[in-house]
């Protein structure tokens, strides 16, 4: 079964300056399906919405950012909800014990005048109650610290006497601590060190071994990508273009801005030309009529000036928004 | 911009264009009774040759900004000296010195959002450098403003009157290198140049170094985190650690082959972009970075596989194996 | 202009406007003034407000409405006087001390503090006292001016002191920009805002001063201005006596022209701010 669904979802900044109203269509018609037990990576260019997507599935919808339409299910107890018009207060439930959250830059978001632990205490105490604390918070916090393999002697340090890499492993220590189904994840490992970062990436994993829920991961960096997700979706300009296992990405990407995107990647010892994608992103709130990759696409037809491609299933499992891929499975 | 002439025989010069000696640099971190000191740049020695792409590598806080910074001019050393052509940049004194240096030695940021003010039209930049390095005349500025952006791939109309925040990172990025290239400068510094550039034009950006490097001779002294690039565009690097240069040599040795058990373990952690090729060892990670800076001895004993006593007491000197500098007591024969 | 019907779509700054335009008209009004201001019982005692006399006469025999027009533009000298000597005593101090740093930027904080924690209303009435009749508007004015620059002074210096350390600082040192021509190419735009919006807060300070001393009887109390005119209403019991349009009169212009002068600078710094002035660059860039 899919953890999460999204049909049309639409989330759009609406900017006022005076009389002018700008636009910027961060989320532009998404329709995807997320499934369970699986680390779902979303790729794509700064810019290019994948930010702002994750906040609208979160429910995390504040002005200027607004959900214009669409829906979002969550996948509770074997049953589709639909929770894109629920209420704050019902929704207050699932958060953090359903879907947790993990901002960008959020190592840095811990209080940094208390100790871990009584960050720890705060955050567990706004969701569940503690009536004997040794047996309701003590024990699972550290039995979930052991088998996320963090040295239990961070709960007695403040925030700034831990390394960087080290803060955010205890900030999904803390987002995870509540077993949610579902854990998103905005840039984990951007500003990291390479070693941090990869053990960050291995914390990631675990849990989700350890939890067997599901991941969605949001980086630009396609080695991270390739090194824990089982699926990627690729986003440009607001909507997904691609989609498919990870190990098709790389090796048989069909998307022309896919295409680029893949072969542009330095590898080590490989110092063969490589070039990059053509022209510059588009401007979300100006955005070219149909395709809006067909002003830099060297395959452009006339019909991707006109009309919008939609994601189409080619091989399995594996889609992509794309005229020219259309036409060549129809051929 | 001067094209090199064409030459069958490509003559590799190997000559020191820039030189760092011994630099060490100490910051006086925090006020009144609770003053530590750090030691962000120690004993570095370096050259960047005429017609090479050098590249500094390491992590965030090894000091590879500092040293930039104080080879720049912006930022004095504590010990150590800077040689510019055979000429002590330390010792520079009269303005029309300085703008010399200047004039050959050109940078650009990390933060393309940063490197302009967002109250200017970026093209007054360009102009400004055109008319104070003398290109002389109001009609050769402008030219030598169209070539330095034709050599970036942009053209004046695209830039012409336009604010900062009008552009992409990447275009700004360009115009940013474009500003630098206008004085003709022997020597480019490119701090991060590419790590808040979209990673679908990173490489346009990459590919312009080595352009600059092959057609014009230009030297450029890259310094990143990402190995990656690192590999792809440079002639030879140096990696840093915690204020040291660890290993330095021709990149294809270091990287490949890499001696100094940093190298190794960085090399090991970087991600690939290959799904085929996963992490499957595990690693450890330190919690107090501080302590590290402080040590005495060789800074990365505390996680050193290969670790011995001598270590913690005795900071490695520089050893030259397989043709290249390792800074390790495995290397001491 | 452009900018100017952007402001006028702010409500705050279309009253603002248009109350300092009519305070304006109505000092330049005093030009006109049939009636001498300096001169007693030049019309009929303590008569309310009728016509000829609309806002009434003062228990000395002078038009209200006409004494008015004098106070306003008076008072507005004074402010106008203090505020601008005062932006360019704190502009200079603040620029040096932020660019410079180091000992120079030691001592002019330090004798910049001195100027922030002294206390001024005791040596305001200080002087006052000493000089009364000698305290012409304009010496008023200079004298405010030596005290309002010390608080603004550091403001600006914060500000430099974040500008010098932004990447675009750098930019300008390589494009071959010196020291001087940088602050005032890339500094300055920075600095404007807070500038425009001081200069209001100052002269607002400084009426209000005026009126403090004045209420006190320490300046020059022949010359009509706001601070005078309630002088004058005060002493001679206006409230009290039922004459209540002489009281009224000052505390109602000064009322409005404080709001009016709040009103403007806040709509003024919010449209000068930079990061607002990048949303707009930003939008004509379509």
């Amino acid at each position: 079964m899919d953890i999460l669904k999204t049909e049309n979802l639409k989330s759009y900044y609406i900017l006022e300056m005076g009389e002018t109203k700008k636009e910027v269509k961060a989320v532009n018609d998404v329709t995807i399906n997320i499934h369970e037990d699986e680390i779902y990576g979303i790729a794509g260019e700064s810019g290019c919405g994948k930010s702002t997507f994750l906040k609208t599935i979160c429910k995390l919808v504040e002005p200027p950012l607004r959900m214009i339409g669409g829906t979002i299910y969550y996948q509770i107890d074997g049953k589709y909800v639909e929770i894109t018009e629920i209420k704050e207060e019902d929704f207050r439930k699932l958060r953090w014990k359903y879907i947790s959250y993990i901002p960008q830059g959020s190592m840095n978001a811990l209080n940094p005048i208390i100790r871990i632990r009584e960050s720890f205490k705060d955050f567990f105490t706004a969701h569940q109650k503690i009536e004997n604390e040794e047996r309701d918070f003590e024990e699972p916090l550290k039995k979930h610290l052991s088998a996320l393999g963090l040295p239990v002697r961070v709960l007695k340090s403040y925030p700034h006497q831990l390394s960087g890499g080290m803060r955010q492993r205890t900030t999904i220590a803390l987002a995870t601590i509540l077993k949610p189904r579902i854990i998103v994840a905005d840039e984990p490992t951007t500003a990291l060190d390479v070693v941090a970062q990869r053990a960050v990436i291995q914390l990631l994993k675990d849990i989700q071994k350890l939890q067997k829920n599901t991941i969605i991961l949001v980086t630009h960096d396609m080695a991270v990508h390739a090194n824990i997700t089982d699926r990627i979706g690729i986003m440009y300009a607001g909507m997904f273009v691609e989609e498919a296992r990870t190990d098709d990405i790389f090796e048989n990407p069909l998307h022309p801005y896919t295409k680029f995107l893949i072969a542009s990647l330095p590898k080590m010892g490989d110092k063969t030309y490589k070039p990059s994608v053509p022209g510059v992103p588009p401007s979300l709130s100006n955005l070219p009529p149909g395709c809006p990759f067909h002003p830099r696409c060297p395959y452009v037809m006339d019909i991707c000036k006109k009309e919008i491609p939609q994601l189409v299933e080619l091989n399995t499992e594996h889609k992509s928004a794309c005229f020219l891929n259309s036409k060549e499975r129809v051929e | 911009m001067n094209r090199k002439n064409d030459n069958p025989e490509k003559e590799i010069e190997k000559e020191g264009l820039i030189k760092a000696k011994k630099l060490q640099k100490v910051f006086v971190v925090g006020g009144g009774f609770a003053r530590s000191r750090l030691l962000a740049v120690d004993d570095v020695s370096f050259q960047v040759n005429k017609n090479e792409i050098f590249t500094l590598a390491g992590e965030s806080g090894c000091g590879k900004t500092t040293v930039s910074k104080i080879l720049l001019g912006f930022l004095e050393p504590t010990q150590g000296e800077v040689y510019y052509r055979d000429k002590n940049i330390l010792e520079l004194q009269k303005w029309e010195e300085k703008k010399q240096f200047m004039k050959e030695v050109q940078s650009i940021f990390q933060n393309p959002f940063e490197t302009f003010n967002p109250l200017r039209k970026v093209d007054s930049y360009l102009h400004d450098t055109a008319k104070n390095f003398g290109m002389n005349g109001k009609k050769r500025d402008k030219k030598a403003v169209e070539e330095a952006l034709q050599s970036v791939g942009l053209g004046m109309e695209e830039v012409q009157g336009r604010y900062p925040s009008e552009f992409s990172g990447g275009q700004l990025q360009r115009i940013s290198i474009a500003r630098a290239l206008i004085t003709k400068p022997s020597l480019l510094v490119a701090d991060e140049p590419v790590s808040m550039v979209d990673a679908s034009l990173r490489m346009s950006i990459v590919n312009l170094f080595k352009e600059l490097r092959d057609e014009y001779s230009v030297s450029v002294l890259y310094i990143t985190h990402d190995l990656a690039t690192a590999y792809y565009v440079s002639d030879r690097i140096g990696i840093m650690f915690r204020g040291n240069i660890v290993e330095m040599g021709d990149v294809e040795e270091v990287l490949m082959n890499p001696k100094h058990p940093y190298t190794q373990m960085l090399k090991e952690s970087i991600p690939e972009a290959d799904p085929k090729k996963k992490w499957t060892e595990r690693v450890s990670i330190t919690e107090l970075e501080t302590e590290e800076y402080m040590r005495k001895g060789c800074k990365f004993a505390g996680r050193c596989p290969f670790v011995e006593e001598k270590c913690k007491d005795f900071m490695p000197e520089e050893f030259f194996v397989d043709g290249r500098m390792v800074r390790c007591w495995l290397y001491e024969k | 202009m452009e900018s100017f019907k952007e402001l006028m779509k702010d409500g705050r700054f279309k009253f603002a406007f248009i109350v300092i335009c009519v305070l304006a008209l109505m000092s330049i009004l005093s030009f006109f003034s049939p009636y001498n201001p300096l001169k007693w019982n030049v019309v009929p005692r303590d008569l309310p407000p009728r016509w000829p006399h609309i806002l009434g006469t003062t228990s000395q025999g002078q038009d209200l409405f006409w004494q008015s027009t004098f106070a306003i533009r008076n008072s507005l000298i004074i402010a106008l006087i203090a505020s601008s000597i005062s932006r360019v005593i704190a502009v200079i101090v603040g620029l040096i001390a932020g660019y410079k740093g180091g000992k120079v930027d030691t001592i002019l904080m330090s004798i910049n503090d001195s100027f922030v924690v002294m206390p001024l209303l005791p040596i305001l009435i200080l002087i006052a006292s000493v000089m009364r009749e000698n305290l012409t508007m304009v010496t008023l004015g200079l004298i405010l001016s030596l005290f309002g620059w010390a608080w603004d002074a550091r403001v600006i210096r914060s500000q430099i002191l974040s500008l010098r350390e932004r990447e675009f600082t750098y930019t300008a040192i390589l494009s071959g920009t010196r020291t001087f021509s940088l602050v005032i190419k890339e500094y300055f735009p920075f600095i404007i805002p807070i500038i425009f919006s001081t200069v209001i807060n100052n002269m607002i300070w400084a009426i209000g001063m005026e009126v403090t001393l004045a209420i006190l009887g320490l300046t020059n109390i022949e010359v009509p201005t706001i601070g005078t005119m309630i002088h004058w209403a005060v002493n001679y019991q206006s409230m009290l006596l039922g004459y209540w349009w002489w009281i009224l009169t000052p505390v109602v212009i000064s009322i409005l022209l404080f709001v009016a002068l709040y009103l403007l600078s806040s709509s003024l710094s919010e449209y000068l701010d930079p990061r607002t002035r990048i949303q707009r660059i930003g939008k004509a860039g379509q």
